[in-house]
């Protein structure tokens, strides 16, 4: 009983710390990716020395739609490792209410995002 | 979802949580449509003002705080008691160091005349960062008040069911700020 119970708790050690490093991982990838499409490239510092200047870049080496379309990517990758190794939303039957009310939300929030998109472009043009 | 140690009452007032979670998204994801829509009609653009040194800073942080959370929920589940307040004591001070440095940003921006009054622009951004980072408080807040019921009467049933309920509000919080980051800083410097 006290052996199944830590085994448990150390399985569920290493789903929260493989969802963190994954995550971590997608994080610094994205900035990356961001660093290296802004004008001047990479915008942070290493103390007082840009790190432009370390790595020898002075002009952005991605283009902002290719940068755009990464980080957007980057950001469904990561929000569904949250739900699956945080919020531990898997396969498992108990979780089927949980999925419903999401696929409920996400149809709520795709309507309001196409209808926003949709009015509000609509404005733009008219005006 | 899938807690090991729920029983049927306690999974019931899960997935009412989880409901309430839900309607939380939608709240965010209306800021974050205004706050893209007014992006583009003003004249202040936020990459004058945003830091993507000090936006990774507050990632790292608030993701290290969720960790820290599953760390102390996993703890609470083996019912080791000082395991626990550790893990919570270093989420609630990973939160409040995000919370502080969300706020250093905001004073540096009214301080620059970037504040919520400027403009339509800003007042989305602050209205959606500000949100974000009102939820965090509370969070905190409520993390407080779950040690105090550990120390005064154990991990309980009722206190375990309760602290489980908090994890899932901290995880979401993060999975939030994962939006936010991506749209607001990152798309935002570009």
């Amino acid at each position: 009983m006290i052996g199944a119970q830590s085994e448990r708790a150390s399985a569920s050690r290493r789903r929260y710390y493989t969802g963190y490093l994954c995550a971590l991982l997608l994080t610094l990838v994205a900035f990356g990716l961001t660093g290296l499409a802004t004008d001047p490239p990479l915008q942070l510092h290493l103390g007082t020395t840009p790190l432009a200047l370390v790595f020898g870049i002075d002009k952005p080496a991605i283009s902002r739609t290719a940068a755009n379309a990464g980080i957007f990517a980057l950001a469904v990758v990561q929000i569904l490792v949250h739900l699956r190794y945080f919020l531990g939303i898997d396969n498992n039957v108990q979780n089927r209410l949980p999925m419903l009310a999401m696929a409920f939300t996400t149809l709520i929030l795709l309507l309001m995002i196409a209808g926003s998109l949709w009015v509000m472009g609509d404005l733009d043009r008219r005006m | 979802m899938t807690a090991a140690n729920l029983n049927r009452t306690e999974s019931a007032k899960a997935l009412g949580f989880w409901f309430y979670l839900m309607s939380d998204a939608v709240i965010f994801a209306l800021l974050i449509i205004v706050y893209v829509t007014m992006q583009n009609g003003s004249t202040v653009e936020g990459k004058a003002f945003f830091e993507l040194g000090h936006a990774l800073l507050e990632t790292i942080i608030l993701l290290s705080s969720t960790l820290t959370c599953g760390l102390a929920l996993t703890s609470a589940n083996q019912q080791s008691r000082p395991q626990t307040q550790f893990w919570l004591a270093v989420t609630l001070v990973l939160g409040a160091a995000f919370v502080v440095l969300e706020l250093q940003e905001f004073m540096r921006m009214i301080m620059h005349n970037a504040g919520p009054s400027r403009n339509g622009f800003l007042s989305a951004f602050f209205t959606l960062v500000g949100t974000h980072e009102l939820h965090v408080s509370v969070g905190m807040l409520w993390l407080m008040v779950l040690m105090a019921q550990i120390t005064a009467k154990g991990l309980t049933r009722p206190v375990y069911s309760r602290l489980y309920r908090w994890s899932l509000f901290w995880h979401f919080l993060d999975l939030i700020w994962v939006a936010i980051f991506s749209i607001v800083y990152l798309s935002g410097v570009l």
